[in-house]
């Protein structure tokens, strides 16, 4: 029983000597710059709100020019097929 | 600092709930010690005392303005130390799963010239083989908690608490007699 109970002071004193000796100041500080650097939940939901914005405007940008690319394609395609059966017309 | 709260201790709280650095400071200076070994009991491993004991303080200069009792600090403070410490043993438990270390990796030896005493050594051991719950309570009681005090920080009642520690109480003797025998 005492050699536990050495055993507990022992723990104790090593622990203790883990400390760094400005160890208060040290904590006040990290205290303190922990506070600044902390983000509030307002700047979470914002910073949320305006990626959601910038994806939903990179996304219709995209959707934008890949349907007026489709479009232009395909309007190329039918003019190819129109001129193909006025020749074949003319043809005749 | 005595076990039962003194007008001093309350007066030093109440100083550092409104901001006063001195108090804050006094408080930190105060009780840096006890929460060290507290640490230390609990994650078994010198080289985290430092950092899980500031983390504790941290907390406790952020939370104290909002701390109703500051008769009951003691109390209060000790169960942010448990909380802190049981939070980073299950962060390590995920860790664990998700990114698996070698075993030279997971036994990081004591630095150079911290060899421990067989008895130091046997109580470490013995500690490591309780659940951090019981450790959590066996560590309170090396604190001087009482009964009453530990049931209170633990938000449970007398009886559970003296039966749980006399469980573990029975389970730390086993294990630190075998180890110390060994």
């Amino acid at each position: 029983m005492k050699t536990e109970l050495n055993a507990w002071n022992q723990l104790k004193g090593k622990a203790a000597a883990q400390l760094h000796p400005q160890f208060a100041n040290n904590v006040l500080r990290a205290a303190r710059s922990t506070v600044e650097v902390v983000p509030s939940l307002l700047s979470y939901v914002t910073l949320s709100a305006a990626t959601l914005v910038v994806c939903f405007f990179a996304l219709t940008y995209v959707n934008h020019v890949s349907v007026s690319q489709d479009q232009s394609r395909q309007a190329s395609d039918w003019q190819q097929v129109i001129s193909v059966d006025e020749d074949s017309l003319s043809m005749q | 600092m005595e076990n039962s709260p003194t007008t001093e201790l309350v007066d030093l709280v109440r100083r550092a709930q409104r901001g006063d650095e001195i108090a804050l400071h006094d408080l930190i200076v105060s009780y840096q010690n006890r929460v060290a070994g507290f640490v230390y009991a609990m994650m078994n491993r010198s080289d985290l005392v430092e950092d899980i004991s500031q983390q504790v303080f941290i907390k406790m200069v952020r939370a104290i303005p909002g701390l109703q009792a500051p008769a009951q600090f003691e109390s209060w403070l000790f169960r942010l130390a448990r909380n802190t410490c049981i939070d980073h043993l299950r962060r390590q438990k995920l860790r664990r799963i998700f990114l698996p270390f070698e075993p030279e990796h997971e036994d990081v030896a004591e630095p150079a010239g911290a060899v421990d005493t067989e008895e130091l050594d046997a109580l470490r051991h013995a500690l490591s083989q309780l659940r951090p719950q019981d450790r959590a309570l066996i560590a309170l009681v090396q604190e001087g908690r009482s009964h009453a005090e530990i049931a209170e920080t633990l938000k449970t009642s007398v009886a559970a608490v003296k039966a749980r520690l006399h469980r573990a109480r029975e389970q730390l003797r086993e294990h630190y007699n075998s180890e110390n025998e060994n």
